[in-house]
């Protein structure tokens, strides 16, 4: 992800669409990603990648700079993400369901052609699923997201050893559905 | 285990578990499991680009947004409108309280008319008819046959 100068963010927070439109471009992926992989569906993830730009767009003039930008937006995905699914009922479906989805994702996401990998993306997403909240997005930030432990850290506000004991009690979850056979079928 | 696939082992650790695996198979193998079936499906899930009419509806939302919240408002006058609430509520507060006192203040001095009392004296009336016309305004003739009172400054001072 390109980091995002200050300049583009007091423009962005002073109106300049254009400016934010280059925020949107350089972490829109993160929270799209981070919302799809923790509610299971395409929609869910796009309502929640709008919900999130729209407070990130909102809030833009309060931001100080006493953070990492990228860290209090991933932040802010997060908290939305998670409350999201928490309280909100219009986002309780967890399945990805691909007949449901619009036709513009379909033609726009070439991805989707491939069966294949749509099955095995479905699988992962049912074993993610098993885990809490807690687990699946530590998994996620790391395996998916590629984040460091510091970084996971310091998105959920967490110690880094809480951090290290959910991903180990994540994997250790993995293992047992591994051993029963779940996986197994994929590889 | 977990440290180790991620790469967040210090050094000194890094070694001594690796010196382990070298040694111990049942270990090897369990590592290699725990990578296979834990760690590398995920690293290897796609990410997925967002579809280009997320970014269509948050434009249009926000820019519906800003429509709606001050269509035709100068920038002076919105600057003045996002006055923050509490000053505002405040300073109108003590802009009634300092106008119902001012008020309250003025009709007592327009009805007690206190000056009337000490400054018309026999000097300044133009007649003895003037001043004494002027003791006998509001006597209360219940009094006249009784105790002498009834005069406006008897009643007052009583």
């Amino acid at each position: 992800m390109e980091e995002i100068t200050k300049d583009t963010i007091l423009n962005a927070s002073q109106g300049d669409m254009n400016a934010f439109e280059t925020i949107y471009k350089n972490t829109s992926g993160f929270v799209y990603n981070v919302a799809l992989r923790m509610a299971g569906s395409y929609d869910t993830a796009a309502e929640i990648t709008q919900d999130v730009f729209l407070k990130v767009y909102e809030e833009l003039k309060n931001f100080r700079h006493a953070s990492v930008f990228r860290t209090w937006l991933y932040r802010i995905t997060v908290n939305m993400t998670l409350n999201a699914l928490k309280k909100n009922s219009k986002y309780a479906d967890k399945t990805i369901d691909i007949d449901a989805m619009p036709d513009s994702i379909l033609t726009e996401n070439p991805v989707h052609d491939q069966i294949e990998r749509n099955t095995r993306n479905e699988e992962l997403q049912k074993l993610l699923d098993t885990l809490s909240e807690d687990q699946k997005i530590c998994i996620v930030l790391r395996d998916i997201e590629d984040m460091s432990y510091k970084e996971i850290a310091e998105t959920l506000n967490l110690n880094i050893n809480t951090v290290r004991t959910r991903l180990k009690r994540a994997r250790e979850t993995l293992l047992k559905r591994a051993a029963g056979g779940k996986l197994n079928e994929m590889h | 285990m977990t440290d180790l696939a991620d790469g967040e082992l210090n050094a000194e650790k890094a070694k001594l578990v690796s010196g382990h695996l070298a040694e111990c198979h049942a270990c090897r193998e369990f590592k290699y499991n725990f990578i296979k079936t834990a760690v590398e499906p995920f690293k290897a899930v796609r990410r997925e680009p967002p579809a280009a009419y997320i970014w269509r509806n948050i434009r249009s939302r926000i820019e519906q947004k800003n429509t709606l919240k001050d269509p035709i408002l100068p920038d002076m006058l919105r600057g003045w409108l996002s006055f923050p609430r509490v000053a505002l509520a405040t300073a109108t507060v003590a802009l009634l309280i300092f106008v119902s006192v001012l008020f309250i203040s003025n009709q007592r001095t327009g009805t007690n008319a206190p000056d009337k009392i000490h400054f018309y004296t026999e000097n300044t009336a133009q007649t003895k008819e003037d001043y004494f016309s002027y003791l006998y305004e509001g006597i209360d003739e219940s009094y006249e046959n009784e105790t002498g009172l009834g005069t406006a400054i008897e009643e007052l001072i009583l």
